[in-house]
């Protein structure tokens, strides 16, 4: 008998320390878990690429560009090789770029508007108000320049900087007394507390005079104003 | 000869009941491998060593686009003052560029951002940049309208 008990042991043994552990199960689920998510993640990244986010009809609306084609009751513009169909109504009013009404017959090919409006359940847009502008006014010429600080000038308020994007490049920027330089804490610090080496985030207008040259309107430092220059190593 | 007869009997059911048992684990213990193959990282590898199931980190990691969450794009406001709420990845100097001036804040630890602005008359293209604690700076653009007439 004794003998039975022993080979029933050893062949139910390992059946009984796989139902102990469990583990399968919880890895399993928690690789449905990450699929899901990864699922979500991947959708979400989709919706925001293909910019095919649900459009409110009850929020005004904008859109500018250059009249490529004026139709009876349409216009269609053009803005960064996008075209996009506006829909006039009765109740649509037309402003010149000296403020004053003119009818939708004083719109031309080729002038740049400004159409505020609703879209609605389909996805049309109709305008309530259309402006003439200039590219000008619909451009902003600010670039956000990341990068470090290769040299700057001993004699006058021009620093050379090095983008991270592109590290083949250097830009010179040149400051003036309307030049805000801050810390990442928005503390105001002078043009010379900034050092070479130093990572910095400028907002520049390219020099229409000079290329590879910007005007800086702002520099956010990336290190406090107090820290000490690296001590060297004395033998 | 009858005792005999039974014991065999009961010897060779319990042998068999032995020998499925024994391929029952082996097979359990097969998927179980196959199942730790097809972890995609390494993170969830660690996640079946612990007893926690907590994959929040993981993916918080992954973001990388800096994505605006208010005002929606085109948008036309009464108000010249408005804030830009959105995520980044945590801990990222956010920079905001209207055509005049420019604003800035950080995301908090959850990657979540919201900065105070002021438009200017009419058109605004909104330039914004967030850069990490890696040195990565991600940019998108945004265009607000700023008019008090009745539209």
């Amino acid at each position: 008998m004794s003998f039975l008990f022993f080979l029933f042991s050893i062949f139910f043994q390992p059946v009984l320390a796989q139902e102990t552990t469990a583990t399968p199960t919880v890895s399993q689920n928690l690789t449905e878990e990450v699929r899901e998510m990864v699922t979500q993640k991947v959708k979400e990244i989709q919706q925001n690429n293909s910019g095919n986010t649900s459009i409110s009809t009850d929020i005004p609306k904008s859109l500018v560009g250059t009249i490529t084609q004026l139709g009876d009751n349409q216009i269609t513009i053009n803005y960064k090789n996008e075209n996009k169909n506006i829909n006039i109504t009765d109740d649509t009013i037309f402003i010149n770029e000296k403020k004053v009404k003119i009818k939708f017959s004083g719109l031309k090919s080729g002038q740049v508007i400004l159409a505020m409006g609703y879209y609605d359940q389909s996805g049309n847009f109709s305008a309530k108000r259309i402006i003439t502008t200039t590219t000008d006014d619909i451009e902003n010429k600010n670039e956000i320049v990341f990068g470090t600080v290769a040299d700057i000038s001993q004699t006058s308020n021009i620093l050379v900087l090095i983008p991270v994007k592109n590290k083949n490049t250097q830009y010179q920027i040149k400051t003036d007394s309307k030049t805000k330089i801050t810390d990442k804490n928005q503390n105001i610090l002078t043009f010379s507390k900034l050092k070479s080496g130093q990572k910095v985030v400028i907002v520049i207008q390219p020099d229409a005079k000079i290329s590879n040259t910007f005007d800086a309107s702002q520099i956010i430092t990336f290190e406090s104003s107090s820290t000490s220059p690296t001590p060297t190593p004395k033998k | 000869m009858i005792k005999e007869y039974l014991l065999t009997i009961f010897l060779g059911t319990i042998l068999g009941f032995g020998i499925t048992g024994g391929y029952y684990a082996l097979h359990q213990n097969k998927n179980k491998q196959n199942t730790t193959d097809i972890s995609p990282t390494p993170t969830i590898t660690e996640i079946q060593m612990s007893t926690q199931v907590s994959i929040t980190p993981s993916v918080s990691e992954t973001k990388s686009i800096i994505n605006i969450t208010s005002p929606e794009n085109s948008t036309v406001l009464s108000t010249a003052k408005t804030s830009i709420k959105g995520d980044a990845k945590p801990n990222s100097l956010i920079i905001i560029s209207t055509p005049s001036q420019t604003f800035s804040g950080e995301t908090n630890s959850n990657g979540v951002f919201s900065v105070n602005i002021e438009l200017d008359s009419g058109v605004n293209l909104i330039k914004i940049s967030s850069i990490d604690s890696d040195d990565n700076q991600d940019e998108t653009e945004l265009t607000l309208t700023y008019s008090t007439a009745k539209i």
